[in-house]
């Protein structure tokens, strides 16, 4: 059942720039949907936008059934985790988790055994009485969350929760919050620039470009059949490759005339240019010169990652990575065949991007 | 070596304390323990004579409690108005540098002339105050610079009018060093405006502000030039310790004496010196780490 729906929800800023184009985007109750994309993509003014922090100039936002847009945030029911923590710097971890109930004038008695029940929760106790200034940027992200959930929303908002933190507190603390989503099944909306921990979080992922939305999808759909270049290089680390052929009746051919793939095209395939996309993972990388399917290509760079490595190669000026073995060794400068894997390989339009 | 060198550095300005901050501090101590006149000859020590007069002097009680009561009023006044006038400037519209331009022009200009100029504001015949309360159907309008009961009501006025731009300058600073996000978070967390207000506005800009009142305070207990220029030295009803001190030394020319004043006045700065320092002290703890 759709919990929250974006009708061509759309800003533009009074000086002319356009922050989002046109959003549409249902999310059901329960789930949690990962707004993914680089800086300056309009993630997180769609984000603003759902919580009211900022207003939308175009389209409509629904909430649990209820036109929202034009309310402000304290009308909304939602729960904000920000990206700088906006603790209260004066106040305690315990005032600051008592504030949202302050407002809504829960008496006392109630605050307090309702701020032991969150800060136990989130496993803040001990931290009750220290300022926020005193904390880690782990812990304040922490007390962060416990003020979001304390009210118990509907509705949890994340703008870049994690961005901040260095990468042990980052796991640890993205593993906990995808836990306390799943344990109290609130509906989530989750900002982030890092594609990583979008797969990890994600029931869904938006990937978004210039203010639009450019694919929405399982973790799995996003990877796999990514519906544009744009898509297939922003998700996956590193990104696609990219290897512009040209399709014909017998294969995939280079411009040096040999051949990325050899199969015999389907009826319905438009012969022509193409761009070829392969992951990382999918390329083999292989020293027989006697090799006649593949693309020739000179090692640049050998990137070792523990359990496996990552090639560069350079083949006439166009980069290409490979994922290969960590046993597996290639001096720099050796030529090498790479050869893409039938299953890995993907096709998209060399004019508009869009896979074919 | 090094030290030589360091003590080099550190003579000229310490010199320069010796005469001009402790040699003048200690004579004035020892002068208040003579009869010297202002017009100099012979002097004789008259030991605690001179004190015992200041405690026993209604006059001086007087002025203690003129002063007090002018330095929290003037104090009190300019902080709310300015704080009040901060809020309703902290925004962006069209126009509000030259605002806040125009309001800071009686900060800048002399005091004495500050004075001078309200006196004719003031009068109460041709004042233009006067003439507005009167066009405005008050026939017997009041008599600022006579009434006993409104001559300080009109320092107190016309130092208010000069600094309390001084701390609508404070708190605008205060108010936009409070990070937006903390009012995005309020806003989320279902805050009323007023709560807002008192929970995160205010004790925000707190510390800020009794740092900016204490300066104003300890500046206002020397309350000299507005007294001088509104009232002369000599008015009961105004007379504030250092109007007292003037004509003590300048007009009595009782220079031992007015030396006795001059240090109990400086023991009270000194406690009130004291009291700015602790607070700034607590407040740089208190704000330590606070830039997030």
């Amino acid at each position: 059942m759709t919990f929250l729906a974006l009708n061509a929800v759309a800003k533009t800023y009074a000086d002319g720039t356009i922050a989002v184009h046109g959003v549409d985007l249902a999310v059901d109750e329960g789930e949690f949907v990962v707004l993914l994309g680089p800086s300056g993509c309009g993630k997180t003014t769609t984000l603003r936008m759902v919580a009211g922090l900022e207003r939308a100039t175009g389209g409509s936002i629904q909430l649990a059934g209820k036109i929202v847009t034009d309310l402000p945030p304290s009308q909304r029911d939602v729960g904000f985790v920000f990206q700088f923590y906006a603790l209260y710097p004066h106040l305690t971890v315990r005032d600051n988790l008592a504030f949202p109930l302050e407002a809504v004038g829960v008496p006392w008695r109630e605050r307090a055994v309702r701020v032991n029940e969150v800060a136990a929760a989130v496993g803040v106790t001990e931290l009750l009485s220290a300022l926020p200034r005193q904390l880690s940027g782990g812990d304040q992200q922490r007390v962060s969350l416990a003020r979001a959930l304390i009210r118990r929303p509907r509705l949890w908002l994340m703008d870049e929760p994690l961005g901040t933190l260095d990468a042990a507190v980052r796991a640890s603390l993205g593993a906990f919050i995808h836990e306390q989503q799943r344990r109290h099944r609130v509906t989530t909306l989750f900002v982030t620039h890092d594609q990583e921990e979008a797969m990890q979080l994600a029931d869904r992922v938006v990937v978004m470009e210039a203010g639009r939305i450019r694919q929405v999808g399982t973790p799995t759909a996003i990877h796999d059949a990514p519906r544009s270049r744009f898509v297939a290089h922003f998700v996956g680390s590193p990104g696609m490759n990219f290897i512009p052929a040209t399709r014909t009746a017998q294969g995939l051919c280079l411009a040096d005339g040999r051949h990325l793939m050899i199969h015999n095209a389907a009826s319905t395939d438009v012969l022509g240019p193409v761009i070829v996309g392969v992951r990382p993972q999918w390329l083999q990388v292989s020293t027989d010169e006697s090799e006649k399917v593949g693309l020739v290509a000179t090692v640049v760079l050998d990137e070792y990652q523990g359990d496996h490595r990552l090639l560069h190669a350079d083949a006439e000026g166009l980069r290409l990575v490979a994922r290969i073995p960590a046993t597996q060794r290639h001096a720099l400068g050796a030529r090498v065949i790479l050869v893409p894997h039938a299953e890995g390989i993907r096709l998209f339009d060399p004019h508009s991007g869009a896979a074919l | 070596m090094r030290h030589r060198l360091g003590w080099a550095f550190v003579i000229p300005t310490l010199l320069f304390l010796i005469i001009f901050n402790v040699f003048p501090l200690i004579s004035s101590v020892v002068l208040g323990f003579t009869n010297s006149e202002l017009t100099g000859g012979s002097w004789e020590w008259v030991g605690g004579r001179n004190f015992s007069r200041v405690f026993n002097d209604p006059k001086y009680a007087a002025a203690v409690r003129t002063t007090v009561l002018f330095t929290v009023v003037a104090v009190a006044v300019e902080l709310a108005l300015g704080f009040i006038l901060a809020l309703a400037l902290h925004r962006d519209f069209r126009g509000k540098t030259a605002i806040l331009t125009l309001l800071l022009i009686p900060m800048m200009l002399p005091p004495a002339v500050m004075g001078i100029y309200w006196n004719f504001l003031f009068d109460g015949d041709y004042g233009v105050i006067n003439q507005v309360l009167h066009a405005g159907g008050l026939l017997a309008p009041p008599q600022w610079r006579t009434d006993p009961g409104l001559k300080l009501l009109a320092v107190v006025a016309v130092d208010v009018w000069m600094w309390s731009p001084f701390m609508l300058l404070i708190s605008l600073a205060g108010l936009g060093s409070i990070p937006k996000h903390l009012y995005e978070a309020a806003e989320i967390d279902r805050a009323s405006r007023w709560m807002v207000f008192r929970r995160i506005t205010l004790p925000l800009c707190a510390p800020l502000l009794g740092l900016a009142a204490l300066l104003r305070a300890t500046d206002a207990l020397k309350q000299f030039d507005l007294v001088m220029a509104i009232t002369g030295p000599n008015d009961a009803s105004t007379q504030t310790l250092s109007t007292l001190l003037y004509q003590v030394i300048f007009s009595n020319q009782r220079v031992g004496l007015g030396a006795a004043y001059a240090c109990v006045v400086l023991v009270l700065v000194i406690a009130l010196a004291i009291g700015v320092t602790r607070a700034l002290a607590r407040m740089r703890s208190a704000n330590a780490g606070q830039a997030v």
